[in-house]
């Protein structure tokens, strides 16, 4: 009925305050089951694994988002397809801090569409390397020894490519 | 676990194992190779996903699976082989592998094992079958005793190859065959093994939550038993939501009249290689009644008539995508001309599926084409016969030049020949090409059909 024009409370890590409309706030499954379990009230929504910066992003993706249909956890039938829009793709445009801080917080409040696009935009950031070069990108150490690097080369020489 | 202080900046091993289970799974194959040799932690979350299914088709290197599997059976399971005097070098491995298998092929793995064998210099005649049996046999009671991810089982059951010999295995791991998502049996000859009916008997007893059956009878008849004991297995599914039926027989009849049971969830539906003289098209009625049926496959029939269609168009309104195939290499003219009338029916979908029939060759191509030129636009090609990338991309050029016309189009297949990429007919570079063509179309998606999986850059395909 007025849900549209609701509005909804949230506080991030540090405790600044958002205030948005119920129906951005409902992209998130944890926060649509919270709003649904606690009913109307005033009081703000804390998040303390969410900072400032990082949720005024998510809420610009939710408010970008809102009209888009609802996709369940549990729909094997359709697979995103790897094409990303310009709108998500200008959005991805942020350093890796940034990026990784977006998955969490999407994991956490359970927003499947911008989990499914900042995992994907990560993807693509490994595609095509190879495996020091994926060490370099992501500033990751080898903590494999060369004997142990050849035992997984032989062990997965199936996946070699022909 | 690992807690980072709050005000670090976050880095991808920060991240929890199911984020980077999701990152990866958008990768294919090449580039979770390279993910293994990365770190340590990375490696584990590839070789999660890069051995759920080893068994896809890649003629080469296979011996390293086998290799791997023999080095994480237990004392026990390697007494099965120490009397064959295979012996077995230990390597300290830093995954196990087996436990990561979600689709267990029998037949691959039986053939594996045999070429693994034969190259070893196991045997000098064919027909020494009982050392593959052993060795198949250890290493799924490995899996057994080690994996708890099963999802899919394939298995085939033959005469003359001994893939089922220990088929009672299954049935003594009770928790694995009831938490099956997948079945898919394949029957080559018949009579069929009185352990195979056996088994069947009691996979209607304990594998009731089935989203998917595969059923793969090609060119037999099935005996009146066997079908009794399947058409009782697909009744006492709860849910069942995918369905494939390969069979020419008259029993066909009865596998699609047991729909019935499943009529409230049956999603998709493929049947292959129906003789729809064997078929009636009354028993086609059940298939109209399934609600939320959405994908519908009829491939390589022959003899479909009027009624046939009649019952099915009924169908369309509410199909997502139909895709539709006469009988390869076939003479029969009638199933071509059925084929034609039958794609008229296409115009109420919203979706179709555009294959490229490239089996029927002579006038028969010819009068397709010319339907299809029809329907899609007056720049088909001639040769619809994909032979390498030139003309790879010519087809697709084509049919996607012709699909601009047509507003309603969203979706597009396109059939890549398995044997021709295989071969190397159509190299990477020529799909690298139509991939960059594809950026410019209009289409909401595009998918690819490579029956067997994709590799290389085919996985950028793939959705």
């Amino acid at each position: 009925m007025a849900t549209e024009l609701k509005k909804v409370k949230l506080t991030s890590s540090e405790g600044t305050e958002f205030i948005i409309d119920r129906k951005v706030a409902e992209k998130s499954v944890l926060l649509k089951n919270m709003l649904e379990d606690v009913g109307e009230s005033d009081m703000a929504i804390p998040l303390p694994n969410v900072t400032g910066p990082i949720l005024n992003k998510v809420i610009d993706y939710c408010t970008h988002h809102r009209d888009d249909p609802f996709v369940s956890q549990e729909d094997d039938s359709k697979k995103v397809s790897d094409d990303i829009d310009d709108w998500d793709a200008e959005f991805c445009k942020v350093d890796q801090g940034t990026l990784f801080e977006l998955i969490l917080s999407a994991n956490y409040l359970d927003i499947k569409p911008l989990l499914d696009l900042t995992c994907k935009t990560v993807a693509n950031m490994i595609k095509g390397k190879t495996p020091d070069e994926i060490r370099k990108t992501f500033n990751i150490t080898n903590d494999f020894t060369p004997e142990e690097e050849e035992h997984v080369r032989k062990e997965n020489e199936w996946c070699e490519e022909r | 676990q690992k807690q980072c202080v709050l005000n670090k900046t976050k880095e991808l091993l920060d991240l929890p194992t199911e984020c980077i289970l999701k990152i990866f799974i958008g990768l294919n194959i090449k580039d979770l190779y390279s993910c293994l040799f990365s770190n340590k932690f990375l490696h584990t979350i590839a070789v999660h996903i890069l051995w759920k299914n080893p068994f896809i088709n890649n003629p080469k290197c296979q011996d390293s699976i086998i290799l791997v599997y023999l080095n994480e059976l237990n004392k026990e399971e390697q007494q099965i082989l120490l009397p064959l005097r295979i012996n077995f070098p230990f390597i300290k491995s830093h995954s196990k592998y087996a436990p990561c298998l979600e689709t267990l092929d029998l037949h691959s793995l039986h053939i594996i094992c045999l070429k693994w064998l034969a190259g070893a210099g196991y045997f000098c005649q064919c027909g020494e079958l009982r050392v593959v049996q052993a060795v198949v046999s250890a290493i799924v009671q490995m899996i057994m005793r080690t994996n708890k991810n099963l999802k899919t089982l394939n298995m085939m059951a033959a005469e003359d190859e001994p893939d089922c010999s220990d088929v009672s295995i299954f049935i003594s791991r009770k928790p694995f065959i009831s938490s099956l998502h997948s079945f898919h049996l394949s029957l080559v000859n018949t009579p069929t093994k009185k352990n195979v009916s056996q088994f069947l008997r009691k996979l209607s007893e304990l594998c009731l939550d089935l989203c998917e059956i595969i059923f793969d009878f090609a060119e037999i008849d099935i005996d009146k038993e066997i079908t009794m004991l399947l058409i009782r297995f697909i009744k006492v599914q709860k849910m069942l939501k995918h369905f494939t039926l390969k069979c020419h027989s008259v029993s066909a009849e009865k596998y699609i009249e047991a729909m019935d049971s499943q009529k409230e969830h049956l999603i998709s539906l493929t049947l292959d290689k129906i003789d729809f003289r064997k078929v009636s098209a009354d028993s086609l009625k059940m298939i109209s009644q399934c609600e939320k049926l959405k994908h519908l496959t009829i491939s390589a029939f022959r003899d479909i008539t009027d009624k046939h269609c009649y019952v099915l168009s009924s169908l369309l309104p509410k199909l997502e995508t139909l895709y539709i195939s006469a009988k390869d290499n076939t003479n029969d003219h009638r199933a071509v001309n059925d084929l034609l009338r039958y794609t008229n029916l296409l115009d109420g979908l919203a979706r179709i599926i555009t294959g490229l029939i490239r089996d029927i060759k002579g006038e028969e191509q010819e009068r397709i084409l010319e339907y299809l030129s029809k329907y899609l636009g007056p720049k088909l090609p001639n040769d619809v016969d994909v032979v390498n990338d030139k003309d790879f991309l010519n087809i697709s050029n084509t049919v996607i030049h012709c699909c601009h016309s047509i507003s309603e189009v969203e979706q597009i297949y396109l059939i890549l020949v398995k044997e021709s990429y295989v071969e190397g007919k159509i190299t990477n570079a020529g799909i690298e090409q139509f991939l960059n063509l594809r950026k410019h179309i209009r289409f909401s998606r595009i998918s690819g059909y490579f029956r067997n999986g994709f590799r290389g850059p085919l996985c950028k395909l793939q959705d």
